[in-house]
């Protein structure tokens, strides 16, 4: 008898967890935080497994086990949510209220390139802005408060080296 | 705690620490092969992984009372998934699209940038203060640090966001 199934579910909602924000360490490259968290997710899956192949019979454990994992990924899904790090690049294209738009996001403190182009119906404005993750549904929320026809895709940006984003960081501060 | 006086127990446990660097390193290159579509290699990389995770998992299955194993097993997790981070970044295959927003000297850049071998479309666009230029370029990944080094020799302030793109059939591609 190791450990009952309520604690291999959350053994398991635990080591689900660490492997969601292990990923979005990997992505950004933090390679000293990777090894923390992938050793502790490593340690808390093995554990988890050793106690439901200890005793295949047990029913509860193994169903300790399944909805532990189901419910780690909603909880991971959760936190990474929550964390939003990273950057976010916004595409918007309003035919008719972009230059206003801008201006909008501008004193809102965000940094806005503003093209000119062509659509079905003539001239829009295609608005091209970089923001920090966290920030996007703030922007959003501004940008259809203006025109809520607005287009606006949204691409993951990946950072490259912190240089790139100084000019981001000293607008996004500004009050 | 005489198991950690017994060399068996420790030979064991770097065992399945040499096991598991090697199934991370294998899934890291898989999970590359497989974005790039080769289906025959990833079918030998997956083939070979999967072994190898089998055998180590059992090893630690197996010898529930060497406390070691799993020390081993979550070390040797955390190191391939570190070591895999460095590997992919050594081989940085792919694409990566570049934005660069200039105030003054994007002509400058793209000058520059066409000197160097390097394929760039301007486009006109507005800013905070007025016009700028906005240069889209894209370059293999391997060669994002050398065109961030000779954007910020030309213009220290340009703005520079970096997206991962796949792979492109036509344009102009820098040797």
């Amino acid at each position: 008898m190791w450990l009952s199934g309520l604690s291999i579910f959350f053994m398991r909602v635990v080591d689900v967890s660490l492997y969601t924000v292990r990923l979005m360490m990997v992505v950004r490259g933090r390679k000293a935080l990777a090894w923390i968290f992938a050793f502790f997710q490593s340690f808390v899956f093995v554990s988890a497994l050793r106690a439901v192949l200890a005793d295949l019979n047990d029913w509860a454990k193994i169903l300790g086990y399944s909805t532990g994992f189901a419910t780690g990924i909603l909880t991971g899904m959760w936190l990474e949510g929550r964390l939003a790090v990273g950057y976010t690049h916004l595409r918007v294209i309003s035919p008719r209220r972009g230059a206003e738009m801008a201006e909008n996001l501008r004193s809102a403190g965000y940094a806005v390139t503003e093209i000119p182009a062509r659509g079905r119906d003539g001239a829009v404005n295609l608005l091209s802005c970089s923001v920090q993750r966290k920030h996007a549904s703030q922007v959003e929320a501004i940008i259809l408060q203006i025109d809520p026809e607005a287009f606006v895709t949204a691409e993951a940006v990946r950072e490259v080296t912190g240089g790139f984003w100084k000019s981001q960081k000293d607008i996004t501060t500004q009050p | 705690m005489e198991i950690l006086l017994s060399p068996e127990a420790w030979l064991g446990a770097v065992a399945i620490f040499g096991l598991r660097v090697a199934d991370m390193t294998l899934d890291t290159l898989r999970v590359l092969v497989v974005m790039r579509g080769k289906k025959g290699l990833a079918w030998v990389l997956g083939f070979f992984q999967a072994l190898i995770f089998v055998l180590a998992i059992s090893s630690v299955l197996k010898n529930l009372d060497n406390p070691l194993n799993i020390l081993g097993y979550a070390a040797g997790f955390a190191t391939g998934n570190v070591f895999g981070m460095w590997i992919e970044e050594r081989l940085a295959i792919g694409h990566t699209q570049l934005s660069i927003v200039s105030s003054r000297l994007g002509t400058a850049i793209a000058e520059r940038m066409r000197g160097e071998g390097y394929a760039i479309t301007e486009i006109p666009a507005r800013g905070k203060d007025g016009m700028v230029s906005l240069l889209s370029c894209s370059v293999l990944r391997r060669q994002v640090d050398r065109v961030h080094a000779i954007v910020h020799q030309v213009d220290p302030t340009a703005f520079i966001t970096a997206e991962d793109v796949r792979p492109v059939r036509r344009g102009f591609w820098r040797a």
